[in-house]
């Protein structure tokens, strides 16, 4: 099977790859969000811990 | 030497962990996943019964089904253990769950809506499994908006437990409704959720993948209870002590 034939998927390539590229991009967006949450929220207690220690 | 569970019910006992649980989940989900979609893009036939090469959709159709579904039974297993005992730890891991769960519901119910449109010719049907699924995606909803909606987290973790046992009634409804035991009186567009007949190759990379979702499942809802346990202890003095905050300070 050549690449060309692999990709068109018999004619459904838009099909298959489409969800294919849906349930990867689903998939790589949430774990990459709450990687980015979790250093806003390490960030905050950073500054709250700063914040606490100057007014000792 | 016996494990001593209940300590783990501790978001800060159990925070640790959580560290060293995600790496292993991930490594398992990557190859998992990997291996699965290698084996049914390369090793199976271009056929499936009167399916053209369309098919390939269930790889990540079916695991997609059974997570929305499995995710909500686990939700409601969280909320409830919540609910008896009187648990931190468990509600956070049934609102950690609620994002994952959801998004398999819509990847399930996208991908069936492209397998149907070159299947059955059509996007949608009012056929009992798909709209059972569409039912379970709006209890996922309902949850999370619930959980938005109210500002005390332990009120709101209170009532969106309450709301997902009510839901879990559906997850039978929807397995019944194309294994139905009188297909005369629950006729569906949607073929039945059997095994039988299909080939092994597939029925090898369909599973394979499905376990590599759970382990994705798993990692992902791991680094949500993460963040979960950080945003609620966050005035705590376990919490301003942890490693990961003396590290950025200096």
């Amino acid at each position: 099977m050549s690449v060309t034939e692999f990709f068109s998927m018999g004619g459904y390539g838009y099909h298959v790859w489409g969800i294919m590229l849906l349930a990867f991009l689903v998939m790589v967006f949430e774990p990459l969000s709450l990687i980015s949450q979790r250093k806003g929220l390490l960030l905050r207690i950073k500054r709250n811990k700063k914040i606490k220690q100057k007014n000792r | 030497m016996s494990l001593n569970w209940f300590k783990y019910s501790a978001p800060m006992n159990f925070y640790p962990l959580i560290g060293k649980l995600i790496p292993v989940f991930w490594v398992l989900a990557i190859s998992l996943t990997g291996f699965g979609l290698y084996w049914g893009f390369f090793q199976t036939p271009d056929v499936l019964s009167d399916q053209k090469q369309y098919y390939r959709i269930i790889f990540v159709h079916v695991a997609a089904s059974w997570m929305g579904m499995w995710l909500y039974a686990m939700m409601v297993f969280w909320g409830l253990l919540g609910l008896v005992f009187n648990t931190r730890l468990s509600f956070m891991m049934a609102k950690a769950t609620s994002v994952t769960g959801a998004l398999m519901a819509t990847i399930a119910l996208v991908s069936g809506a492209v397998w149907g449109k070159v299947s059955w010719g059509t996007w949608w049907d009012w056929d009992p499994r798909l709209t059972m699924s569409l039912i379970l995606l709006f209890l996922y909803i309902g949850y999370i908006a619930l959980q938005s909606a109210i500002d005390d987290p332990r009120r709101a973790d209170k009532a969106s437990a309450v709301l997902a046992l009510v839901g879990l009634a559906i997850v039978p409804v929807i397995y019944y409704s194309v294994n139905c035991p009188n297909p005369n009186e629950c006729a569906s567009l949607h073929q039945e959720s059997s095994f039988k007949g299909v080939e092994s190759n597939i029925l090898l990379s369909m599973l394979v993948t499905a376990l590599g979702f759970w382990m994705y499942s798993f990692a992902v809802i791991l680094m949500r209870v993460r963040n979960i346990i950080l945003e609620r202890e966050m005035n705590t003095k376990w919490v301003s002590e942890l490693s990961d905050i003396k590290s950025r300070s200096q």
